[in-house]
């Protein structure tokens, strides 16, 4: 009989494999190239990153406009529920506009315009980060009201549930894991642009480093630093992932 | 056909829709009917009515999540409104209503905590006990039976303390294990609690073997066509004659009043 793997274990054992044909082909077999480094090579430039591209406050810079903008959008979507399910066809209105925005003029377009207007600021980055994550998060909020059950409605208006209980305990609660999706393929996105931002803008982050290491023409710390940016994309997406267990473990049926 | 001793007054009831290019569609028509809410035991109403006569915007209306086109709701002398007199009168949906983010106690707690902000844990303990629900208050409702979940939704809108109790086709799609015992919860709620219930149903046996009083309701307009009381002693005879007299009453008043269609969904009933 076939024995059964998880796709997560399938997953996992590609990587490994990926991994082993890099060291086995890079490190042993072909010769050093300016295309794909060697393992070696690549272990120590991980020391050069600490020193020579000031990893440790660059990390800070980008995990915490990464991070703390998608709690803070997701925090203040909380605290305005009870507003935002109150609000009339003008504010919806306004809404639908921006989205229509952002299907034609990507995020990175107004990050631009950001760094234009702010090019010294040390925190437009963290602004630029949380804008986009707050807007996207409320426009899935205004469209996922409108899909909750009726039954839930009916029965807290029945029940005597004030506007401000029911926004708060029944259609929070029946968005929240939509929101908690958004959130997790949102926080895929803000990444790219947010590496993409300090790209552009210098200064501080993770995407100074990209830059700086194609400006030396360091392929080494190219590779060292995409690891980095993989492995700490992968860690925040495991924890969104265990948030939306733990609070939204209902939906998953 | 409003008595004087009555404590819900439906008065003429009328409801219209606009559909597509401003076309009206009356889905009620002058219903009017009673309940009295002050016996020493609570009376159960039921609503006997084909598919799409327009019971769960009855039950809507009398509960205030609706406005009617014309007519009036009144609660004990008083024109009922949800605003000045929340859970007065508590509908639960026919979709499984009993929110599925909260456990079976956070269920109840919500409609206790409105009620009062400090929830007696007692209030809650003998709610989950009469609903049958003992041992499961940490169980979360959303992979749970529909009679489970139906459960949940009594008790949580027993924690307000209601004077009637809506329940929009509580027995449907209910298995015939789950629903003789949920029957048996309706009358004790009804008995031991004195809570007066209003339900809705399309089944003729259900209707006569749960109900006090029956109200049947053809469509196309929604509109009352008869009043039968229930006489609980002659139903329990073995013989069964009452019942079988009974259903070719209702069988009949509706072959009377209403169109082939609706006849031939009268014979669709389940017996």
């Amino acid at each position: 009989m076939r024995k059964k793997y998880s796709s997560q274990k399938k997953i996992l054992f590609f990587i490994i494999s990926y991994l082993i044909l890099w060291i086995v082909l890079f490190e042993f077999i072909l010769p050093v190239n300016e295309i794909v480094p060697r393992p070696s090579i690549v272990i120590l430039s991980f020391g050069a990153l600490w020193t020579d591209y000031h990893l440790p406050v660059n990390f800070v810079s980008t995990i915490s406009s990464v991070y703390i903008s998608l709690f803070a959008a997701y925090f203040l979507l909380k605290i305005l529920t009870s507003l935002l399910t109150r609000m009339d066809n003008l504010f919806t209105n306004f809404l639908l506009s921006l989205n229509w925005f952002s299907k034609y003029l990507p995020a990175i377009v107004f990050g631009i315009f950001l760094i234009y207007w702010f090019p010294n600021s040390n925190i437009i980055e963290f602004v630029f980060a949380f804008i986009t994550a707050f807007f996207s998060l409320i426009i899935t909020f205004q469209e996922e009201t409108k899909k909750v059950g009726n039954e839930y409605l009916d029965s807290a208006v029945s029940l005597g549930a004030a506007e401000n209980i029911i926004a708060r305990k029944v259609i929070w609660k029946a968005v929240q894991p939509k929101i908690f999706k958004h959130l997790y393929n949102l926080h895929f996105k803000i990444w790219s642009i947010l590496i993409i931002f300090e790209y552009i803008k210098g200064g501080y982050g993770l995407g100074e480093i990209f830059r700086l290491s194609l400006t030396y023409h360091d392929i080494s710390a190219l590779f060292s630093i995409a690891i980095i940016t993989g492995v700490l994309i992968f860690l925040g997406a495991q924890i969104i992932k265990y948030f939306q267990n733990k609070f939204c473990h209902w939906s998953f049926n | 056909m409003i008595l004087e001793s009555s404590n819900l007054e439906v008065v003429d009831l009328s409801k219209d829709y606009h559909g597509i290019a401003g076309a009206k569609l009356q889905v009620l028509q002058n219903i009017s009917f009673d309940v009295n809410l002050s016996q020493e035991k609570g009376t159960i109403v039921s609503v006997l009515a084909p598919f799409g006569a327009g019971k769960t915007t009855l039950l809507k209306i009398v509960c205030g999540i609706e406005k009617p086109t014309s007519g009036e709701v009144i609660l004990t002398g008083k024109k009922y409104n949800l605003d000045q007199m929340p859970g007065k009168i508590v509908f639960i949906p026919e979709k499984p209503s009993s929110f599925p983010w909260f456990n079976v106690e956070e269920n109840i707690k919500f409609a206790a905590g409105l009620k009062s902000k400090i929830v007696d844990p007692k209030k809650i303990e003998k709610l989950i006990s009469i609903v049958g629900l003992d041992g499961y208050q940490n169980h979360f409702p959303h992979d749970k039976s529909l009679g489970f979940r139906f459960r949940i939704s009594l008790a949580r809108a027993l924690a307000v303390e209601p004077q009637l109790l809506l329940l929009d086709d509580p027995l449907k799609n209910l298995n015939n294990q789950t629903k003789k015992e949920i029957k048996q919860l309706i009358h004790i709620i009804s008995d031991e609690l004195h809570t007066n219930i209003i339900l809705t149903t399309t089944n003729i046996h259900d209707s006569i073997s749960i109900s006090d009083e029956i109200y049947l309701m053809k469509k196309n307009p929604g509109m009352i066509i008869e009043q039968i009381s229930i006489d609980k002693l002659k139903l329990n005879e073995k013989n069964g004659d009452y019942f079988t007299s009974l259903k070719g009453r209702i069988e009949k008043a509706f072959a009377l009043h209403d169109n082939s269609s609706l006849i031939s969904e009268a014979k669709e009933f389940q017996y």
